[in-house]
């Protein structure tokens, strides 16, 4: 029986098992979510969806394309912590957490680099200039997110290049927001040396028209223990896993204007990156140094009651800092050594900026149909490549890498996107966008979605296209590739959502992607080619419930994703399923509940402690409780991988397979005043 | 592409079915949203107005006072807003003027549609007062209802007369202004 027809029976089993205790869940239902509505910020009331006619409830998805949120609610009582954490509970994810500096995401079987998935936080781009690829890990101030949007599917008719996956974007806390009108700070500790300490503060005068924002945070924990057999036999007893992260956050508002600030610096251990045990790599004193520093302005100017323009002004500063040591050896090679009896060190530098500016002009002639044009031009000044230093010795550390080439480019690009609403139930929105680029040329991303929704019910069909322009990192790796074209994605998308009552809905999503021109390493040559396609048919099913006390989910992925041969994509498990629940057992104390189930995958190479290339199934659970307003305090108690499961991401780099956190736990304590 | 391949997983006719028995199975229990919208819009839109300085609401020792005039379309919405908010950082008390009876101190005014008829006299007597009027009927902030409620495009949306809100020297927030579909000046 092959792995297809084993997940049948499971995943019709799955369904009824939902419909059961979803059936059971709304019976009980309690009454209303007004707290949560009073909860919600203007904008957000105003995009509530209602019938007067029949006064029968709607909270139907309107969006032109699959959209999931994740609220400041569900993070807090959740005990998210990093950013891999907050998709962790949603449909379609994936992940390969390498542990040490990076973890990568995967949205709808595509294994990548984090470049197919962009991700913005507050509207401004906040993936790695010159490759093109997020960071995952720590930096990312939780604390001071309202909600985080996840979009679905290509959506490069609006955001251009790396928009194929998927577009997550993070909003933070707004200067005028009423729950933001408060200094609050809190610390944590846990085992595996984790400590979190975070703040956040806003004003906001009514009369001014003034206010700010500010907040910060520190991350540093070892995660998880990957000594010996521990991690697998990769890393000797001496390993490094630390991540070391400082963020900042910052907005100001002045009538009609805001600016805001993201810093975040990433000081993590590199070490994972390699195999210590049976290679030549030392599982110490690797670092890497990473910071981006994100500047933007914005005005939003209503020239009339159909029209209005939106400026929006960006600064973007990602560098791999040049303290950076990337891996060191223990023996002298001449490939990566310059000189050395005993071994070496690389320091890596690479420092990138970028700016661009963006007007979208929104007009809406009559009420059933509304127009976005935009035009973005954008400048990058990027390094060619890393600058490399070395060491002759595995204690000293390099000496600091001198300025690398910079390379000029520019991008200009312009989209329009109309929505016109057919009659009661239908709407149509077609899109286009074309960017011209000095590095691939142009670039055309259609856009198509039908929208059906009446009362409950809401069904849609999205057909769109995206494309990952190769970055100077892809241009430039290994021996470098200057012909690399992008990657393309054509993708067809249809979802039927449907609002039981007030407290329960559910969704089911079927798509069909196909991405050709698709980028791989060649490992003889050493660097990216275009080769071949990736081919993706999936399915996810969603029931949510909420109400005032108790509030649960369940979500289940089915993912098949091949080649043009038809070879099953590594790293991607066909079956995936999530659930939770969060109960308030009185005015103080909340307890969470969640699960997660990873299916089986296969890994790219044999793993030798096991022999074969599966990555086996697991099922992690996780816990939080929170009793909050004692006195101004909030305490919280966060145990994930509640039952020591041992389990394991794939790996495309020299270890067989990575191991993930063992049981860890973190007691927060948090003060508002 | 070859279309035939899109859409593989619905050839899962077992799976499609097993859905719609899912959604059979619940009952469904359609209820009014509007009003709890807009009870979240009462409580909202006052952290984006300023009282004036003669208003009691800048008197600490007293509570808010919501005052709902005619026939009550809210439910029980309004009330459990005013139990779990603290409008103005108040105890917020909730007055229903069923009879009429405009004496009594307010310091925001629903006027419900069943006044409709006699929305010209209710303006006439607050008189400029700093009493925030709110209402959710055609016309109303024409006829110098401050903020009125109106639905356009399956939505709630928000009308604001400024120009009856000044006289009762209210100062409304720029960004409740510029969220407003219409802002009636004159």
């Amino acid at each position: 029986m092959n792995d297809k027809t084993k997940n049948k029976p499971r995943f019709l089993s799955f369904l009824l098992f939902g419909s059961i205790f979803f059936h059971l869940l709304s019976a009980s239902a309690e009454e209303a979510t007004l707290a949560t509505m009073i909860g919600m910020s203007l904008e957000e009331l105003l995009d509530m969806p209602v019938i007067t006619a029949s006064k029968t409830p709607q909270r139907l998805r309107e969006s032109a394309g699959t959209v999931r949120v994740i609220t400041a609610e569900q993070i807090r009582h959740r005990g998210y912590l990093t950013l891999e954490d907050l998709f962790s509970d949603l449909p379609g994810f994936q992940f390969r957490n390498i542990q040490g500096f990076n973890s990568y995401i995967f949205l709808r079987g595509a294994p990548n680099q984090n470049n197919l998935i962009l991700l913005m936080v507050d509207g401004v781009e906040i993936n790695e200039l010159n490759s093109g690829g997020f960071y995952g890990g720590g930096q990312f101030n939780l604390e001071n997110i309202k909600r985080v949007e996840v979009v679905y599917g290509p959506s490069s008719t609006l955001y251009g290049t790396n928009a194929m996956s998927g577009v997550i974007n993070i909003i933070t806390r707004d200067v005028d927001d009423e729950d933001a009108q408060q200094t609050r700070v809190s610390i944590a500790s846990g085992n595996f040396d984790t400590l979190l300490t975070d703040f956040r503060s806003a004003h906001y005068d009514n009369e001014r028209q003034f206010g700010y924002s500010l907040s910060g945070r520190y991350f540093s924990s070892e995660k998880a223990d990957l000594a010996g057999a521990e991690g697998d036999n990769n890393w000797t007893g001496q390993i490094e896993n630390f991540e070391d992260d400082i963020s900042l956050d910052g907005k100001i508002r002045y009538g009609d204007f805001d600016f805001g600030l993201v810093f975040q610096n990433k000081e993590a251990s590199r070490t994972t990156n390699f195999k210590t045990i049976g290679d030549n790599s030392l599982d110490h004193d690797t670092l890497w140094h990473i910071r981006f520093l994100n500047l933007w302005g914005k005005h939003d100017y209503r020239l009339s009651k159909q029209l209005s323009l939106k400026s929006k002004i960006y600064f973007q500063d990602a560098t791999v800092d040049n303290d950076t040591v990337a891996f060191i050896q223990t023996v002298n090679d001449t490939s990566n050594c310059t000189t050395g009896a005993e071994g070496c060190q690389l320091g890596f530098y690479r420092p990138n900026t970028s700016w661009g500016i963006e007007e979208q002009l929104n007009y809406q002639p009559n009420t059933d149909l509304q127009l976005v044009f935009g035009l973005v031009y954008e400048r990058d000044d990027l390094s060619s490549s890393f600058s490399r230093t070395y060491s002759s010795s595995i204690t000293e550390p390099p000496p600091e890498p001198a300025e690398p080439e910079r390379l000029d480019n520019r991008l200009a690009g312009a989209y329009m996107q109309a929505e016109y609403r057919l009659n009661e139930a239908f709407i149509m929105t077609l899109g286009f966008r074309r960017d011209d680029s000095d590095i691939y040329g142009e670039a055309d991303t259609p856009r198509f979605v039908l929208l059906y929704n009446q009362k409950t019910l809401t069904w849609k069909l999205v057909y769109s296209e995206a494309f990952r322009a190769p970055r100077r990192w892809d241009l430039t790796f290994g021996t470098g590739n200057p012909d690399l074209k992008p990657e393309e994605m054509k993708s067809l998308e249809t979802s039927i959502g449907y609002q039981f009552n007030q407290h329960f809905n559910s969704e089911l999503t079927l798509y069909d992607n196909q991405i050709s021109n698709n980028l791989i390493i060649d490992d003889i040559a050493n660097r990216w080619i275009n080769q071949g396609e990736l081919n993706t048919q999936g399915a996810e099913i969603v029931f949510n419930y909420v109400a005032d006390q108790l509030s649960a989910y369940l979500n289940y992925t089915y993912t098949d994703s091949e080649d043009e041969n038809g070879t099953p994509t590594t790293e991607i498990a066909q079956s995936t399923f999530n659930t939770g629940a969060t109960l308030a057992v009185n005015q103080h104390t909340r307890i969470n509940l969640r699960a997660n189930y990873l299916g089986s995958k296969q890994n790219p190479d044999v793993i030798t402690t096991t022999g074969n290339d599966r990555i086996d199934s697991a099922f992690v659970f996780h816990t939080t409780l929170d009793y909050d307003n004692y006195y101004g305090w909030d305490f919280q108690l966060i145990v994930r991988n509640l039952l020591d499961e041992e389990y394991y991401h794939s790996s495309n780099r020299p270890p067989d397979r990575y191991r993930q956190p063992q049981r860890n736990w973190l007691i927060k304590a948090a003060y508002a005043f | 592409m070859n279309p035939f391949t899109l859409f593989k997983p619905l050839n899962n006719w077992r799976l499609l079915f097993t859905l719609l028995l899912s959604v059979a199975s619940f009952h469904v229990q359609a209820e009014s949203v509007e009003y709890r919208i807009k009870a979240a819009f009462m409580e909202k839109i006052t952290r984006f107005i300023n009282w004036s300085a003669l208003s009691s609401v800048q008197n600490d020792k007293v509570p808010f006072r919501l005052c709902v005039l005619g026939e009550n379309p809210f439910g029980g919405e309004l009330r459990d807003m005013a139990s779990i908010s603290h409008i103005k950082g108040k105890v917020t008390e909730l007055v229903f003027l069923e009879n009429g009876n405009m004496n009594s101190r307010c310091d925001m005014l629903f006027i419900a549609q069943s006044k409709q008829h006699d929305l010209k006299s209710v303006l006439q007597h607050l008189n400029a007062s700093p009493v925030l009027t709110v209402g959710d009927s055609p016309d109303y902030v024409n006829q110098g209802v401050m903020i009125n409620f109106i639905y356009t495009d399956n939505r709630i949306q928000l009308e604001i007369n400024t120009h009856t809100a000044q006289l009762a020297k209210f100062k409304i927030s720029s960004r409740l202004l510029k969220l407003a579909s219409t802002v009636k000046t004159q």
